[in-house]
């Protein structure tokens, strides 16, 4: 059975005040165009659709017009579709069950009450069944109800909350099992530091004090699973545990990332292949350095953030203008100048002063008559 | 300091108590989102008002009255309780605050009036260990415990809505305050003020300096233009500004009054010459003056002794006729007192000789009366004697008595005692007897009681049976009485039914009579009717005979109708049953009645059993019997309860009479031991009184007291006797003495009185008297003091006379040859001489004063003078520092020694600050101080705060920034100013931080940007609450207290998304 995995979509997204409606569209085209080369059997998108909870309309019509073109696309596939962070996920439920008739699976709330249990998908191919478990976005208030909890009582932690959600479910882990989940899923027993270590984008929203991680382990037991949340593609722990990232980048901080979507291939249980595609932008972010003279020579529709690194005063009017001329899509502009080290000198100096120096500083022309008498006004001064 | 949770009652919009916990949440970045009103910004408010007392707004003031909820009634009292923690190096201390405000409160006095009165606030401050705070300044501790003012805080760690501008656009004299305490510059500050102080006493030395010099100066005695002294113009020139004004040209000035001095001094010794030659003639005219005066002097007593002379020559005849008068009685009183004494000593011969004749006389007798006496004296010797000897010897006697009496008392009392006892046991033995006869009498009493009513109590329990037995036949009288008046109702329903009846028939018949007549009218119609169809040879439909004779030829027309007949018929049949009906009725009732009658006939034969009466009058037979009943009842029950308390009685009695008899025994007894020993004692007494002289005591004594009595007696008399005895013995030895004496002096007085009348007689010629009569005429005329009047007169006389005399030698030495001289002239010319030493004496003075004034003054005037250089020079230096240190110098510069300091600390924040501040602007901005050599002109600005803009290069002023970036650069100074102190780690530890809205006037870029910062520094351990109502923002961040108004106030709750 082959699989596509994307995630965190994010439509609506805007990168410094611009819209990225073209380039979102232009990359769901991409997708498009990938589905239609693979031929998925199911098509899996994790989390993250929208960018904000309450969309705009536009971005409800983006999205609308991208899940037409992947049903059309995909004739006899399933649509896996969860919540994720960003997302509503009452929003994200709404007409599911129509939706299900129509082989689009979209879950936005997680089992609730203690009858409720993970949305599950089970198809099968040639090897035998394949169960698809759907795993929206949980934060530890929605599932307190599944864990006989007082009032009072606080909820349980992220990881806590996970580690149960999964083993009420009783999953038979002989047959082959499929997560769809949006968490903060890390490593944990590898590495302690690893929270420290992820790369984050700033497009992503990260909790004070890193209280949504979850350790990998709860999960270890899928024979894949197909995690969003994470804006960078990479494996939490195993080859098979995966964020596929964003499609393309959506801050500075992603530029250079290389995007794209993952095709996993289940064969019969233990067997699986799993491939990346990249997907090319309609236009990059980029993070462009040099001095000014070396930078307006360069001209690009890139969403391009300069920084600028000459170390003296620019006599130039109109930066801002002569820049966006060079780069339509200019993002930011930022100096390095020599301030920066001036002050970095300034305060390892004058630590802690004494006084009287302090004075000298001040009256540079002071003579020997005037020190002393100044000397002998700071003691005064400090009780000596 | 972290805040722990706040509590807050009645306070703003806060109704009823609401507590808020900051401590159970899991993210140290929190929301606060809700309405538009609905009390946001008062939980802020809460948390300044706890720690400051005055609500969070820095404009606008809100405190007191102000802040009492109007969502409760008044008697809540509006309170804030505030916990929050201090972390000192390891450990956290919890401090706890409350404050009331000033609120209102009804009276409490009148109940019902309206009154309310304003109460004050307190506060109150719980220490870590529990215990309260107690001193007054509880304010100003809170202020030391969190480490900041109100207005730091307001500018650390509370950025209150619409005032996060106050900090970037607060002038330089305003930051100065607020950095002050947070980078400990005071130090500077103090500096300034003690340079400032010392610079003000070198002022006041100065002119101290300047004053001293002035007051020198105004003593010197200035040139007139008369003393043609050459500098003249100069110095008063000088003299005239140093006195006016400063004292700059004080050197000159010293030059020019030196000059003068020694002008002085040339004068002052000129000026002593002349003073000296004055002097000399002077002198010269006196002496003259003085001789001549002597001269005049001499005249003078010429003249008068001349005149004395002259005045007593005329005296000299009566002196001398007073001397010889004083001479003869001189005499006269010689003689006389000679005279005297012979006179005196012949009158004491005279009486001497008496005294002798009358003693001769008197002894003889004196020596009879002696010797009578001494015979009785010793008569009554002897009785003494006797006397004594008789009472000693009675006195033992009696002695002897007394003791023997004395053991009979004590005898005699035993015995007294024992008779008592004896007495006493007897009364009470009688008591008992009697006791026992009383209780013996009551005892029979009682029995005969018992006997008495020994059967009453059969009798009573029979009479209780005759009793129940009898309660039967009341029980059937009652019935019958009941049957009496069921019978009553009875026989009224049967009356009334008997009416009925009768109404009934009436009606019945009536009904009836109708029906018929109806009937007959009908059927005569009908007959009518029928009449008219019969014909000849037709059946009648009634008999159906074929011939009518009698057609009926009735009423054919009735307006009866079948109908009618069927209606009438009907309602006689009604009435038909309804008689029935009652009739039936009254027939039952009639039986009832006779079932009653017969039953109670058979119960008042019944009664006939109990009791015998006749006919009806059961009732009064059963009374009487009853009440006979009772009363036998009662009777026999008295009985009975009297025979048991005379049984209880019975064994009372019986007890007490043993005890009694017991006692009685005893007693006796006791009586029988006492007699034996009553007859002892009286036996051993008789013995006693026989074996004594004398009858009683009392009898002793007397005897004795008589015996004494004679003893004292006779021996006073002896005492008498003996006494007058010896006085006649002295007398008469006395007498006898006296007269030797006499007699031996006689022969010597008289010699000695021829002698007297010798002298005299010598003495009489001496004093050239004759005879007696002579000196005496002398003597009674003139007394003895005019002898010294006149011979006192006589040397006054002499002593003028040669006085004068004197004089008059003396004057005339004096005089010699010259002649009387003229002194008013030489007056005049003395005078002259005295005035012009005056005047040369003055000149002097004054040229010597003038002298040494000036002298004076120049000498203290050169002291001066250095001190002045000295002075003058230290304090021009210091005040240049001081202008310089407190930025006051015109021109340039005016940043003060503070600003500057506090410009490198603001640096440092401003570092951190910015490091913020360029990710939210996107890298567009930066924050800088003005530059120093601008921030002096004009005032002092060192503290400003300028932006600089990285695309432009170009500086520029902080008001310049828009709504939102001045948003973004205040919450990045707030939080650089919170690394700084934190850093610094200093006294203030401020771990909190509220931003109350400003998130709105961000995009959407920078408001994630600012969230994201703040995230990071809710990473630590700071707590960071927003307030603000951008729904996104609800998203971003996981915890939220909701708070929400209703009508009995706000309420607030912890929502987890």
């Amino acid at each position: 059975m082959k699989l596509l995995h994307i995630s965190d979509l994010h439509i609506g997204i805007k990168l410094f005040n611009r819209d990225l409606k073209e380039d979102q569209q232009y990359i769901f085209g991409e997708i498009i165009k990938e589905i239609n080369e693979e031929q998925p059997d199911v098509i899996m998108i994790a989390g993250d659709i929208y960018d904000k909870s309450v969309p705009s309309a536009e971005a409800v019509q983006t999205f609308n017009e991208f899940l037409k073109d992947i049903y059309d696309a995909s004739e006899n596939a399933h649509i896996m579709i969860i919540s994720g962070n960003h997302d509503s996920a009452g929003r994200i439920e709404c007409f599911s069950w129509l939706l299900e008739k129509q082989r689009v699976h979209m879950v936005g709330i997680p089992p609730r009450k203690q009858d409720e249990y993970i949305k599950k998908v089970t198809l099968s191919d040639e090897y035998g069944i394949v169960n698809f478990y759907l795993l929206p976005f949980v934060k530890p208030s929605m599932v307190r109800g599944l864990f006989e909890l007082d009032e009072n009582e606080p909820s349980l932690s992220y990881n806590e909350s996970i580690k149960r959600i999964i083993e009420r479910e009783k999953i038979d882990y002989s047959q082959r099992n499929v997560l769809i989940s949006h968490q903060f899923y890390l490593p944990l027993s590898e590495n302690d530091n690893i929270v420290n270590q992820i790369e984050r984008a700033e497009s992503e929203i990260k909790s004070v004090g890193n209280v949504d991680v979850v350790d990998v382990r709860w999960i270890k037991d899928f024979d894949y699973a197909a995690l969003g949340h994470i804006h960078k593609p990479m494996k939490a722990g195993c080859d098979y545990i995966r964020y596929s990232g964003t499609p393309m980048a959506y801050s500075v901080s992603e530029a250079g990332q290389k995007k794209g979507i993952i095709i996993a291939e289940l064969g019969e249980k233990g067997n699986l292949n799993i491939r990346e595609k990249i997907l090319n932008p309609l236009r990059k972010v980029r993070v462009i350095k040099g001095t000014y003279e070396e930078v307006i020579k360069e001209k690009t529709d890139d969403y391009v953030s300069v920084y600028l690194t000459d170390t003296r005063d620019l006599e130039v009017i109109d930066l801002n203008e002569t820049l966006s001329e060079c780069f339509k899509n200019l993002l930011e502009i930022r100096r390095k100048t020599i301030e920066n080290i001036d002050y970095e000198i300034d305060i390892e100096q004058y630590d802690y002063k004494d006084p009287l120096e302090l004075i000298c500083r001040f009256f540079p022309d002071m003579d020997e008559e005037d020190r002393k008498l100044m000397e002998s006004v700071v003691n005064e001064a400090k009780g000596v | 300091m972290r805040p722990l949770y706040i509590e807050m009652t009645a306070f703003g919009s806060y109704g009823k108590r609401t507590k808020i916990d900051f401590t159970n949440i899991s993210q140290n970045l929190f929301l606060i989102s809700g309405e538009t009103g609905s009390g946001k910004t008062t939980i802020f408010d809460a948390i300044v008002f706890a720690l400051y007392g005055q609500a969070s707004s820095v404009k606008n003031e809100k405190k007191g009255l102000l802040l009492q909820s109007q969502f409760v009634s008044i008697q809540d009292k509006p309170m804030v309780r505030f916990a929050f923690e201090e972390k000192k190096g390891d450990s956290s201390q919890v401090y706890t605050v409350v404050r009331v405000p000033k609120h209102m409160r009804p009276k409490k006095v009148k109940k019902g009036s309206n009154d309310f009165i304003v109460e004050n606030g307190y506060t109150e401050l719980l220490l870590p260990d529990g215990s309260a705070y107690t001193e007054r300044n509880v304010d100003e501790k809170i202020e030391e415990i969190v480490g900041l003012s109100r207005e730091q805080f307001m500018q650390v760690a509370m950025i209150a809505q619409g005032e996060f501008m106050e900090v970037l656009r607060a002038t330089t004299d305003t930051k100065k305050e607020i950095f002050r305490k947070l980078f400990s510059t005071e130090i500077y500050e103090k500096i300034t003020r003690i340079l400032e102080s010392r610079k003000k006493e070198k002022e006041i030395e100065l002119a101290k300096i300047k004053t001293m010099c002035q007051s020198e100066i105004s003593r010197v005695i200035v040139p007139e233009p008369s003393n043609n002294f050459e500098y003249h113009e100069e110095f008063m020139e000088l003299h005239g500004l140093l006195m006016k004004e400063n004292i700059t040209n004080l050197k000159d000035y010293l030059k020019v009054l030196e000059k003068w001095c020694d002008s002085n001094d040339t004068d002052r010794k000129e000026c002593k010459k002349e003073l000296d030659a004055g002097k000399e003639r002077l002198k010269k005219i006196n002496d003259e003056y003085a001789k001549a005066q002597a001269l005049k002097a001499g005249f003078e007593s010429l003249r008068t002794a001349q005149d004395i002379l002259n005045q007593y020559s005329e005296k000299e005849e009566k002196i001398k006729k007073d001397r010889e008068l004083k001479s003869v009685l001189e005499r006269a009183y010689e003689v006389k007192a000679f005279y005297d004494g012979f006179a005196e000593n012949q009158a004491l011969l005279k009486k001497t000789e008496d005294e002798i004749r009358k003693m001769m006389n008197e002894i003889p007798e004196a020596k009879e009366t002696e010797e009578k006496l001494r015979i009785e004296n010793e008569e009554k010797k002897k009785n003494f004697d006797r006397e004594k000897e008789k009472y000693i010897s009675i006195k033992s006697k009696v002695d002897e008595a007394l003791k023997t009496f004395e053991k009979i008392k004590e005898k005699e009392k035993e015995y007294g005692h024992i008779c008592d006892k004896l007495e006493r046991k007897k009364t009470d033995s009688d008591r008992v007897d009697e006791d026992i006869k009383k209780e013996r009498a009551s005892l029979e009493k009682l029995n005969k009681i018992i006997e008495e009513y020994s059967d009453a109590r059969i009798k009573m329990e029979k009479c209780t049976g005759d009793l129940n037995y009898f309660m039967e036949a009341v029980r059937k009288c009652d019935n019958i009485h009941e049957l009496e008046q069921e019978m009553m109702s009875l026989n009224d329903s049967l009356t009334d039914l008997k009416n009925r009846l009768a109404m009934a028939k009436k009606e019945f018949e009536k009904q009836d009579d109708s029906y018929r007549r109806l009937n007959e009218i009908y059927i005569e119609g009908h007959l009518g009717v029928l009449a008219k169809e019969i014909e000849e040879g037709k059946p009648c439909p009634l008999c159906g005979s074929i011939e009518h004779p009698h057609i009926y030829s009735g009423n054919e027309e009735s307006d009866v109708s079948r109908d009618d007949i069927k209606k009438a018929e009907i309602k006689r049949n009604k009435c038909n049953e309804n008689l029935r009906s009652i009739s039936d009725e009254l027939a039952k009732c009639m039986a009832k009645y006779e079932l009653f009658i017969r039953q109670r006939k058979e119960n008042i034969e019944s009664l006939h059993e109990f009791v015998e009466f006749k006919g009806e009058e059961y009732a009064a037979a059963i009374e009487a019997r009853k009440h006979e009943l009772n009363e036998l009842h009662k009777r026999y029950s008295r009985e009975v309860k009297e025979s048991d308390i005379a049984k209880a009685g019975l064994n009372e009695c019986e007890k007490k009479i043993e005890s009694y008899t017991k006692q009685f025994e005893e007693l006796r007894q006791q009586t029988v031991v006492l007699r034996e020993e009553v007859s002892a004692s009286l036996s051993a007494l008789k013995e006693m009184k026989s074996g004594s002289n004398f009858e009683s005591e009392e009898e002793a004594r007397l005897q004795e007291r008589n015996a004494k009595k004679q003893m004292d007696d006779s021996g006073g008399k002896y005492e008498e006797v003996h006494k007058s005895y010896e006085m006649a013995k002295k007398k008469v030895q006395d007498l006898e003495v006296l007269l030797k004496n006499i007699q031996k002096s006689y022969p010597d007085m008289q010699e000695k009185c021829e002698q007297k009348e010798k002298l005299y007689m010598e003495e009489m010629k001496k004093q050239l008297f004759n005879k007696e009569s002579e000196w005496a005429d002398y003597t009674r005329n003139h007394e003895k003091n005019e002898i010294a009047s006149l011979s006192e007169t006589i040397s006054d006389y002499e002593r003028i006379m040669t006085e004068a005399k004197a004089k008059k030698k003396a004057a005339l030495e004096i005089i010699m040859d010259n002649e009387e001289p003229d002194l008013l002239k030489l007056t005049e010319q003395r005078e002259e001489a005295e005035e012009f030493l005056n005047e040369c004496d003055s000149a002097y003075m004054r040229a010597y004063n003038r002298y040494s004034t000036n002298m004076g003054v120049l000498k203290t005037l050169q002291g001066h003078f250095s001190n002045q250089e000295k002075t003058v020079r230290e304090y021009g230096k210091m005040i240049s520092l001081y202008r310089r240190i407190s930025g006051n110098v015109s021109g340039s510069n005016k940043i003060d020694l503070e600003t500057f300091v506090q410009r490198y600390y603001l640096r440092r924040i401003l570092y951190n600050a910015n490091k913020r501040f360029e990710i939210m602007t996107a890298g567009q901005f930066r924050l800088l101080l003005k530059d120093i050599d601008e921030a002096g002109k004009g005032k002092n600005e060192g503290l400003d705060l300028m932006v600089y803009s990285l695309v432009t290069g170009k500086k520029r002023e902080i008001r310049t920034l828009s709504g939102g970036e001045s948003f973004m650069a205040a919450l990045s100074i707030a939080l650089g100013m919170a690394d700084q102190i934190k850093a610094d780690n200093s006294i203030v530890q401020i771990d909190m931080m509220f931003i109350d809205e400003g998130f709105g006037s961000l995009d959407e870029h920078s408001r994630n940007q600012a969230v994201r910062i703040l995230k990071e520094m809710a990473g630590g351990d700071r707590l960071i609450g927003i307030i603000s109502h951008v729904t996104e923002l609800k998203h971003e961040i996981g915890e939220r207290l909701l708070v929400t108004k209703d009508e009995s106030g706000s309420s607030v709750r912890w929502v987890r998304e």
